[in-house]
């Protein structure tokens, strides 16, 4: 992985640097920056298909969940629930208590595609909000992605890879309570793939907010997630909390046995 | 690079020739000199610029106000299923009839006047800049504006940020399209009846049988239309730098 990839200043800057504990041990996350969610009895269906069944689900503030699933299963559903581009057909969502109408406050998002605006250049796609100061903080999320050199280029420019990643210094640079992850990693190849997995961890520990991941790589949600949620036909088939120290090798047997469990389910 | 002209070079040289020796009438076609001369003329005593000026002040009105509307409605169609509802149908159906035919009508309403040169003109661009600025909103990609919802844009910063932007190659299109129409609809308006403009100075000259003011009138009008389309071209430079980048990023 490439490094000097700089701190994202989620504290106060006299904090200094991070302490990252070696060891591997994880750096307690900041639950009161994290969004509490509450689905209850949430379903949808388009037309006559219905995609999600009445549905109910916490989870807690700066928790990291992860959603796996067969295409078709319901998951991005779920997360456009969540996000407040969709709205459920029964039920409510609630953020920290407070039903949603609307696209959710403090929650950003990012897409299998970056999304970013082919005219804008790279820091005004950070900055899309404005606001005062952006510039300042849209180059120290870029800092924090490692591609503070790239802002003045157009994103047309940049690979893949490159232009995901400014798409997370975007969602991030709002400082958001809740990030959700539509497959952001899904057309990557397995070595980008990987670089963002942990930049997308370290500044998830950094900045404690609660993450939500869809991914219909199994692998990916055990290594990221403290917790994995199985979607099939449109309901939780399985729930499991994972609870093993960060960051995980996928060749540890804890991790891999997980891996079987929860795509035995999938299958089923 | 010489190698392009030499060809044109050498027709204008036999041109000139052949004019000279009497193998071509100056009825048919006056020589380059006689149309230079006349340039010049005409420039001293400031009737060109005054003609040219009207001229281009027509076509510049005519489009301000043709594309102006087509713009807006465009957008306004474009933005809001019930204006497009109301409204498309109509202009869809509109659009077919070719604006050079109802100039009859045009001079029953309007009379021979600076009006009815204005209505023809505005009526012409209208469409094409309506069609591209509606088309041009709706192909904005609605990923994009669901990734403006999820960062909570306003209407205004959504409007100026990725829909006008995302828009704006079509808008550009109809732009160029419209400056032709302009062009090719003010020649046939000055040319039917006028009493100023270019066109009123080539049919003033006809009667005379100067045809070398005749011809630098048609030069003037070729040479305004490639000002207007390279006035375009920077438009689009300035406007869609972004489209070009892949070109540019080696020099910047």
């Amino acid at each position: 992985m490439q490094n000097d990839l700089g701190l994202f200043a989620f504290r106060p800057p006299e904090g200094g640097p991070l302490e990252r504990k070696s060891g591997g041990g994880p750096i307690a996350p900041h639950p009161g920056n994290g969004t509490h969610l509450t689905l209850r009895g949430v379903s949808k269906g388009f037309g006559d298909r219905i995609v999600l069944k009445p549905l109910d689900l916490t989870i807690e503030a700066g928790n990291f969940v992860g959603i796996v699933g067969r295409s078709g299963g319901g998951k991005s559903t779920m997360l456009r629930l969540v996000s407040g581009l969709t709205a459920p057909d029964t039920g409510t969502v609630l953020h920290n208590g407070a039903k949603l109408s609307g696209i959710a406050p403090r929650t950003t998002m990012m897409f299998q595609d970056a999304r970013l605006l082919p005219w804008q250049r790279v820091l005004s796609n950070v900055g899309i909000t404005r606001g005062s100061g952006w510039e300042e903080k849209s180059r120290e999320a870029l800092r924090a992605v490692g591609l503070e050199d790239r802002a003045k280029d157009w994103p047309a420019v940049l690979s893949c890879g490159q232009r995901q990643r400014v798409a997370l210094a975007r969602a991030l640079v709002a400082h958001p309570h809740l990030l959700l992850l539509d497959e952001p990693l899904g057309a990557l190849d397995a070595l980008t793939r990987g670089e963002m997995q942990r930049l997308i961890e370290r500044l998830w520990q950094e900045g404690g907010f609660t993450t939500i991941l869809v991914t219909h790589d199994v692998a990916e949600a055990v290594a990221l997630a403290d917790r994995v949620i199985v979607l099939r036909d449109g309901l939780i088939a399985l729930d499991r909390a994972i609870d093993l120290p960060r960051p995980r090798k996928r060749t540890d047997p804890e991790v891999t046995s997980l891996e079987t469990e929860i795509l035995d389910q999938i299958l089923t | 690079m010489i190698v392009p002209w030499l060809l044109p070079a050498a027709l204008l040289i036999v041109w000139q020739i052949g004019a000279e020796v009497g193998w071509i009438t100056m009825r048919t076609l006056p020589p380059p000199l006689s149309i230079l001369t006349a340039a010049i003329s005409l420039c001293r005593t400031g009737e060109l610029e005054r003609q040219v000026l009207i001229s281009c002040q027509r076509a510049a009105l005519g489009f301000l106000v043709g594309g102006g509307l087509g713009f807006g409605l465009g957008l306004l169609t474009g933005l809001s299923r019930p204006v497009e509802l109301v409204l498309d149908t109509s202009l869809q159906m509109l659009r077919n009839v070719p604006h050079l035919a109802i100039i009859p009508m045009v001079i029953l309403w309007f009379g021979i006047g600076e009006s009815a040169k204005l209505f023809l003109i505005a009526l012409g661009v209208f469409f094409p800049i309506y069609l591209n600025t509606f088309h041009g909103v709706r192909m904005v990609e609605t990923s994009l504006i669901e990734m403006g919802r999820i960062y909570r844009l306003g209407p205004w910063a959504m409007f100026r940020r990725v829909i006008l932007p995302g828009a704006m190659p079509s808008i550009l299109i109809g732009v160029r399209y419209g400056l032709g129409i302009t062009w090719l609809t003010l020649i046939v308006a000055e040319t039917i009846s006028s009493s100023s403009g270019i066109g009123y100075m080539t049919m003033n000259a006809r009667e005379f049988l100067e045809t070398n003011i005749v011809l630098l009138g048609i030069l003037i009008y070729a040479l305004l239309g490639k000002l207007a389309d390279m006035a375009t071209r920077w438009l689009e430079h300035r406007l869609l730098a972004w489209h070009h980048n892949f070109q540019t990023e080696a020099e910047a």
